[in-house]
């Protein structure tokens, strides 16, 4: 694909949205004492909590995760969406740069909300958690009504607008919602967190592409345990909110989001 | 009971004519149904890809669709019940016309919830499986409940009416003759009948209220219960019904326009039906204005030019990108109407069709306006989304409203339009008086003939009117011009140079501080800066060079032969790491200076220009031209060597 003025305009919008980028930034609050105690809590280590630690201070935006993700979930193609390489980019990177020169870049993956207002609306109840608390969306259920894309505040949700290409390699592979795959026409995909691959004990492909890239931006752990993996080293949780500072996005909202941001320049102020 | 025989005679006489004209109109009505029915056999088959909506977008013109003809269909309920209620007796002969709009726009609205699916073939789902928390199957719910009980509604009184058509239309076909008396249920129109049909009338007229004001609350949370800016609004439930009335009554008011002018009614619906309807739809306008103000003027006040989601949706719409549209609905839509509607001499037939014709456009407008710049609005920090309607779904609006005319035609043509039992003691050219009216109506609707009587009277209205309007409309900007100029005195804030990638000119972006705008090495001889293109914060993003000797590309706002892009890294003298969202990545040899990215025209078969990419310097330059690409190349080899 070339460069279409539909690309042309988003680039030079997306730098331009770096204003409200910082705001949200600013908006952020560090969590809370209790709030942290309640996420890192050991309850019932067989009950699963998924969490993911995202360190923007490392951060260069150089794309692996969104990659390994493409190539992971064979993610379908944009078809007008946001795009990345011309596929739907389930975590996104944003980036600006900021009132200091300093390219600042922030990869947004689906942010797996315990209140989500994705799974309020959906009028069939394709929408759902599973039991460890991941957002699954069934997609022989889905009827296409979309109200979850505008209900979700991340906009972290896409639509397969057409058919989408499919092998007959993954014609074969049989659909469930903890992989959904081979994709089809006229449902929502979102970022699914890999729970193919937690639920045999691997992290998520973008985290094991972003640590293959040298880089240990984003960890994946259970809270319940109280670790996070890069999938190379495996590091406390409540250490890393303790010594960073963690934050959440648009934590106002109430919608309880599973992602944390360590904040870029180190230290919660 | 010679004058009943006259006024039936009348009534019935559009139900036996059949001219060609007829014939004529219901085909060409029926072809742009058929078409309409194509294009979404086209959305069916090949994927609702084919409409204009894409993942921001999600909603647009179906969604808009559904809520106008919603929001038409309560004038049945309206007029029916609440006048009925208050025996305003002068509505008999336009009550079954009101009715047969909301029966007509109902069958039109629910469709398009069904179209607008993604999976339309697991519908069904809907109703085998539905989640009582989503708001979607409260509309379910409630429109079901609705349609079932106007149509109710619309067929009691329709009972002795089509008895009547029974005994008196023995010239009509069979099958005519079979509905009618299935449908008249055996009716003979004796004493204990006429009772029980007034019980049931009356309960009907009751229900109906509760049911119609829920339904446009319900379609209003649709949008209010997202977590959307723009849609968190607690008055969306009376904003959405006052507006459907409004759209409602004006809808009704060029229908009885058109079957007074088609049908020779005038004996029934007289200029004094057109009077208190026209006084009915500026009263209702009044009410928009209040609410629209309502609407804009609280979230104004606090986050008018303020760089926050709301803020930048506040401003999209009162001067940003949708201002014309806008402003339109303001303007055109609800101001104009209750000036055209309110001055004595525009208080003419002509008139009063001007202004509904405004307020159902207007109507339409502000809904497209709810949804479509909300969804635009990006929730984090990317592009806002674009949207133009594709010509499926143009197709079927088109198809919307004919179906609309369809049904109401051949419903006046089958069932008689005024009802008959109800009209039949009231002589023709017998004048309407307000004086006979019972109190409650009478307040509402009487002072119509006494308002604008005295000269006094009419100015001081007019001057009431026209400062409620000045303060409606002038007070935002007010509070803008406040809130501006308290952030533009304080010394630190970043004034945003341009909105989202709007262009500014080449003086102003050298007049900056924040970076030296230099010709990049590699670039062709006679290679001159066009445009700039910068972000809020003020960085760079993109330089437009023009070239003479390079084809234009016309795609762009300004034809440009170049199109540099220039994305600065921290990290100098390296490839930055940084691709900005859209871009691909290319692998760059540094030696060679520039690479083409790989071509992945599968999904996106409109011809584009040539490129090339290279970095210099820690900063991403990318060229377009349209040329192919090995032209590109050679004209790239032919520059200096950086």
């Amino acid at each position: 694909m070339g460069f279409s003025r539909r690309q042309f305009l988003t680039v030079a919008a997306s730098a331009a949205g770096g204003a409200a980028f910082v705001s949200i930034m600013e908006n952020l609050r560090p969590l809370t004492a209790a709030e942290t105690t309640q996420l890192t809590s050991v309850q019932d280590p067989s009950v699963k909590k998924w969490i993911w630690v995202i360190d923007l201070g490392k951060c260069n935006g150089c794309m692996k995760c969104t990659e390994a993700c493409t190539v992971e979930m064979r993610v379908p193609p944009a078809w007008g969406e946001p795009e990345y390489e011309g596929y739907q980019p389930w975590i996104q990177v944003f980036g600006t740069v900021g009132s200091d020169q300093r390219a600042f870049f922030m990869p947004v993956p689906c942010q797996n909300c315990q209140n989500a207002p994705c799974v309020k609306v959906c009028p069939v109840g394709a929408n759902y958690y599973s039991d460890d608390g991941i957002v699954l969306v069934d997609q022989l259920r889905c009827v296409g009504t979309r109200i979850c894309i505008g209900a979700c505040p991340y906009q972290r949700r896409f639509f397969n607008w057409f058919d989408p290409p499919v092998s007959e390699e993954e014609k074969s592979i049989p659909y469930s919602p903890d992989y959904n795959i081979p994709h089809r026409r006229g449902v929502v995909e979102k970022c699914i967190w890999c729970r193919h691959r937690i639920v045999d004990g691997k992290v998520p492909a973008c985290v094991e592409g972003c640590a293959k890239a040298g880089m240990k931006v984003l960890w994946f752990g259970d809270a319940a345990q109280d670790a996070v993996s890069d999938g190379e080293e495996v590091v406390s949780l409540s250490q890393m909110i303790k010594d960073r500072g963690a934050y959440r996005l648009k934590e106002d909202l109430g919608t309880d989001p599973r992602v944390l941001y360590l904040p870029p320049q180190g230290g919660s102020s | 009971m010679h004058q009943a025989k006259d006024n039936t005679e009348l009534l019935l006489d559009p139900l036996t004519r059949r001219s060609n004209s007829y014939y004529l109109l219901v085909s060409v009505l029926l072809a742009i149904v058929g078409w309409g029915a194509y294009a979404y056999a086209v959305q069916v088959t090949s994927g609702i890809g084919v409409a204009g909506i894409r993942s921001e977008v999600m909603w647009a013109i179906y969604i808009t669709n559904f809520v106008f003809f919603i929001g038409i269909s309560h004038v049945g309920a309206l007029m029916s019940a609440i006048l009925r209620l208050t025996s305003a007796d002068w509505r008999k002969p336009i009550t079954r016309l009101a009715e047969v709009v909301t029966f007509a726009s109902l069958i039109v609205a629910v469709t398009f919830p069904i179209i607008h699916l993604g999976r339309p073939d697991r519908w069904i789902n809907l109703f085998i499986c539905p989640k009582l928390q989503s708001p979607l199957v409260w509309d379910l719910l409630c429109i079901g409940t609705y349609m079932i009980g106007s149509t109710i509604f619309l067929y009691l009184p329709l009972i002795p009416d089509i008895a009547t058509c029974r005994d008196r239309l023995p010239n009509v076909s069979r099958f005519r003759r079979r509905i009618y008396s299935v449908l008249s249920l055996g009716w003979t129109g004796s004493e204990s009948e006429m009772q029980s049909l007034e019980k049931a009338i009356g309960i009907m007229t009751i229900l109906i209220i509760p049911i119609a004001i829920s339904v446009h609350t319900i379609v209003s949370w649709d949008f209010a219960m997202q977590l959307r800016t723009g849609w968190n609004s607690t008055i969306f439930g009376p904003y959405f019904v006052a507006g459907a009335l409004l759209s409602g009554v004006a809808t009704v008011l060029l229908v009885m326009a058109a079957l007074t002018k088609f049908y020779h009614l005038n004996d029934f619906i007289t200029r004094k039906h057109f009077d208190n309807i026209a006084t009915l739809l500026l009263a209702l306008d009044i009410v928009m204005v209040y609410l629209t103000i309502n609407e804009y003027m609280v979230p104004g006040y606090k986050v008018l030019g303020q760089n926050n989601l709301e803020g930048q949706w506040l401003s999209s719409l009162l001067w940003g990108l949708y201002w014309p549209r806008f402003w339109f609905q303001i303007l055109a839509g609800l101001i104009m109407p209750a000036i055209i509607l309110a001055v004595p001499k525009t208080r003419t037939i002509t008139g009063y069709l001007v202004a509904a014709l405004l307020v159902d456009i207007g109507m339409w407008v502000e809904r497209f306006d709810i949804v479509v710049p909300t969804l635009a609005l990006p929730q984090l920090p990317y592009a806002w989304g674009q949207y133009s309607p594709s010509w499926v779904e143009i197709s079927i609006t088109a198809a919307a409203f004919a179906g609309f005319a369809l049904i109401y035609l051949v419903f006046t043509r089958n069932f008689p339009i005024v009802s008959m039992w109800e009209t039949a003691d009231q002589s023709p050219h017998e004048e309407f008086s307000a004086k006979t009216l019972p109190e409650p109506t009478r307040t509402l609707i009487g002072r119509s003939d006494s308002a604008f009587a005295s000269r006094r009277r009419f100015l001081s209205y007019s001057a009431m009117m026209v400062a409620g309007f000045a303060l409606g409309s002038l007070s935002p900007s007010i509070a803008t011009a406040m809130v501006r100029g308290v952030k533009k005195s304080s010394s630190d804030v970043i004034v945003p140079i341009s909105n989202l990638g709007e262009s500014v000119s080449v003086n102003d972006v050298r007049s900056m501080a924040k970076f030296q705008v230099e010709k990049p090495a590699r670039m062709p001889t006679g290679s001159r800066l066009d445009d700039v293109r910068v972000g809020n914060n003020g960085e760079l993003v993109t330089l437009l060079y023009v070239n003479p000797t390079v084809p234009t590309i016309p795609t762009y706002s300004s034809a440009v032969g170049f199109a540099i892009l220039e994305m600065l890294d921290p990290k100098l003298d390296s490839p930055p790491t940084y691709l900005p969202n859209g871009f691909k990545r290319v692998k760059v040899n540094l030696n060679s200076g520039f690479a083409r990215e790989s071509s992945d025209a599968e999904f996106d078969n409109r011809g584009e220009p040539g490129q090339l990419q290279w970095w210099q310097g820690g900063v991403h330059f990318v060229m377009l031209a349209n040329i192919p690409i090995e032209q590109l190349r050679q004209i790239a080899e032919s520059m200096e060597p950086i």
